[in-house]
């Protein structure tokens, strides 16, 4: 295999191109999948992924694939280092990348920030602020729904 | 913009998957999406009843993001060869969906060797977790954490060590914010290595051991409390050797009920052999105590025997004894000595009712119960004429029987009692007839004429 054939080239929504190593860009299904259909060349698009997220997810997979393939680091250092990677990620980018990693189909990477995500909610205030759901109860429905749900209030 | 409403169902189903039963309700009150989306289940009993394969298949039928909040299964008979891998399949499972009360009521033999999952000792969203019965629990795994468990009780439970250290002690390092321990049915005796209750956080810890009559021998080796935020502490125990170390600096409210194998008393008649334990640690560990109850009278024996560690209350305001011999008078009074600061005195008499067999507790029958409400100051008495100095102007006889030796008793009260202002007389009688008598009968007495006597007659149980 030449050096050219393990490498990758993934261009974003905003035409930002990453060249990265085949193995690194296999842990998306999505990727593999066109990749397998031989449909796509050395470059493939993605359309729904702007090139700041794309960034953040292939220093996942990077990280994921080393550890992968060497396994010169602890199962310990990789959960350490998961817990750094979305810590101080902000609402928005979170969002970006749950969309991104379920796109492209990363199942660790999705499983990873759904659980940041239900990490940052964790009392009815954070669900307001950090999810910022749309409250679209009636004030009749919300008093009824929050009756039947005050096990939950009382602390 | 409401960001969240940019995803698709299926993950937001995925991101509820992570979430406790508590903090889903919180999503499903904010919008009606995420209320359709998925279903807390309240609560979920599962018995005998139905067969645990069947329960199994249920639950596994559910949508990953169905959550959970309280899961009891009681299991007491084996039913078919995968009986374990069902018991556990359905713990594993119930986990998975952010269960915040979980109860187990199974009965498993340790030869069985069964084990109860690890992941019942890495659950993030268990705040109440209940562990029972005839259970041996050998080994959790390295990361045991339980972040928010709040209540354990452990019944019938039995630990040993598998993996180096004390698996008790360890389950109790794994829960960094738990609040009541109940340990109920414990054999200490048959436990492996271990019988040290240590936590920074406990405020409440209940133990009762299990009591069997007719225990002759018990070899029970020293137990230590080093528990700091200990206010609360019922405490029901066969006396150890010693207890090795007492942290009980918090406590404001302790009852402690200390027995011995049948055939070893502290003092008088029933000591056929000298017990070889030493409660001295445990009597001095208490004083901070704001509120005590000796609970019977071979705790009050245990107290005179070791009267000399018997610490100055400086904090205790309300006391409650047992009596029924001469020798838990003579307590009393080591205790009204060590008490500056009392205000009420709860005085229990028991009196057992075959007094040929002495066993502790069951064999007795509550007769009366004297609560000496102090108006003021301390008292000064000693213990053979106790009564006569009292200035206690409230007097409450509970569960008043009425029979010929009560009548004496009140009537030896009423004539030394002489600052008696009230005397209220509650009774279970429901019959007429002896109720009338026994009004009669106690408005005959001789006594003070500032003395009024009060009646109540209630429901048995209803006080």
């Amino acid at each position: 295999m030449s050096k050219s054939e393990k490498k990758i080239v993934l261009k974003s929504l905003d035409n930002e191109a990453f060249e990265v190593e085949k193995a690194v860009a296999l842990q998306s299904q999505t990727i593999w999948v066109m990749c397998e259909d031989k449909c796509v060349g050395n470059e493939i698009p993605l359309e729904n992924v702007t090139g700041q997220i794309l960034a953040k997810v292939i220093d996942y997979c990077k990280k994921h694939a080393v550890v992968d393939g060497d396994g010169d680091e602890s199962s310990e250092e990789l959960k350490n280092w998961d817990t750094e990677f979305t810590k101080n990620m902000d609402q928005s980018t979170l969002f970006n990348m749950i969309l991104a990693a379920n796109y492209l189909n990363i199942k660790s990477l999705l499983n990873l920030t759904c659980q940041a995500v239900a990490d940052k909610t964790k009392t009815i205030d954070e669900f307001h602020t950090f999810l910022n759901i749309e409250n679209n109860f009636t004030p009749e429905e919300e008093a009824q729904i929050c009756q039947e749900n005050l096990w939950a209030f009382d602390d | 913009m409401d960001r969240i409403s940019s995803l698709p169902n299926e993950i937001i189903c995925h991101i509820v998957s992570f979430l406790s039963a508590k903090e889903a309700a919180f999503a499903s009150v904010l919008s009606k999406r995420w209320q359709n989306l998925y279903t807390i289940i309240p609560k979920l009993d599962f018995d005998d009843t139905g067969s645990l394969k069947n329960n199994l298949d249920r639950l596994l039928a559910l949508p990953a993001s169905s959550r959970i909040r309280n899961f009891s299964l009681k299991c007491r008979r084996r039913k078919g060869p995968n009986h374990h891998a069902h018991v556990n399949g359905l713990l594993c499972n119930v986990l998975k969906r952010g269960v915040m009360e979980l109860k187990l009521d199974i009965w498993v033999s340790e030869v069985e060797g069964y084990s109860l999952p690890f992941e019942v000792f890495t659950s993030k969203t268990l705040v109440e977790l209940k562990l029972g019965s005839i259970l041996t629990i050998d080994r959790l795994p390295e990361n045991a954490l339980l972040p928010a468990l709040k209540t354990l009780t452990i019944e019938s439970v039995r630990f040993s060590d598998l993996c180096g250290c004390c698996a008790f002690q360890k389950l109790l390092s794994a829960c960094p914010v738990l609040v009541e321990l109940v340990m109920r049915n414990v054999e200490w005796d048959f436990w492996k290595w271990s019988r040290k209750v240590s936590s920074q956080s406990l405020e409440r810890l209940t133990i009762n051991h299990r009591y069997c009559f007719g225990i002759v021998e018990y070899d029970l080796e020293s137990i230590t409390f080093d528990t700091p935020s200990l206010t609360y502490f019922k405490y029901f125990d066969f006396s150890p050797k010693s207890y090795s170390t007492v942290n009980l600096g918090s406590l404001v409210e302790a009852t402690v009920g200390l027995t011995l194998p049948q055939n070893q008393g502290w003092i008088g008649q029933y000591r056929k052999s000298i017990p070889t334990s030493d409660v001295t640690n445990l009597i001095k560990g208490l004083s901070n105590v704001e509120i005590l109850d000796l609970y019977d009278t071979m705790t009050m024996e245990a107290f005179y025997y070791f009267r000399e560690a018997i610490p100055v209350f400086k904090n205790l305001h309300h006391l409650s004894v047992t009596t029924g011999k001469k020798i838990c008078w003579r307590t009393l009074s080591y205790l009204l000595n060590k008490s500056p600061n009392l205000k009420t005195l709860v005085i229990v008499v028991w009196i057992p009712k075959q007094f040929q067999v002495y066993t502790p507790i069951k064999f007795y029958s509550k007769f009366l119960i004297l609560s000496y409400l102090f108006m003021q100051g301390t008292l000064q008495s000693n213990c053979h004429s106790f009564l006569l100095p009292c200035p206690v102007k409230i007097l409450e006889i509970t569960e008043y029987l009425g029979s010929k030796g009560d009548l004496e008793e009140m009537k030896q009260i009423l004539e030394k009692m002489s600052c008696l202002e009230l005397v209220k007389v509650c009774s279970d009688e429901r019959n007429d007839k002896k109720q009338l008598r026994l009004r009669t009968n106690l408005l005959n007495l001789p006594r003070s004429s500032k003395c009024k006597i009060q009646f109540e007659f209630t429901l048995p149980g209803s006080r």
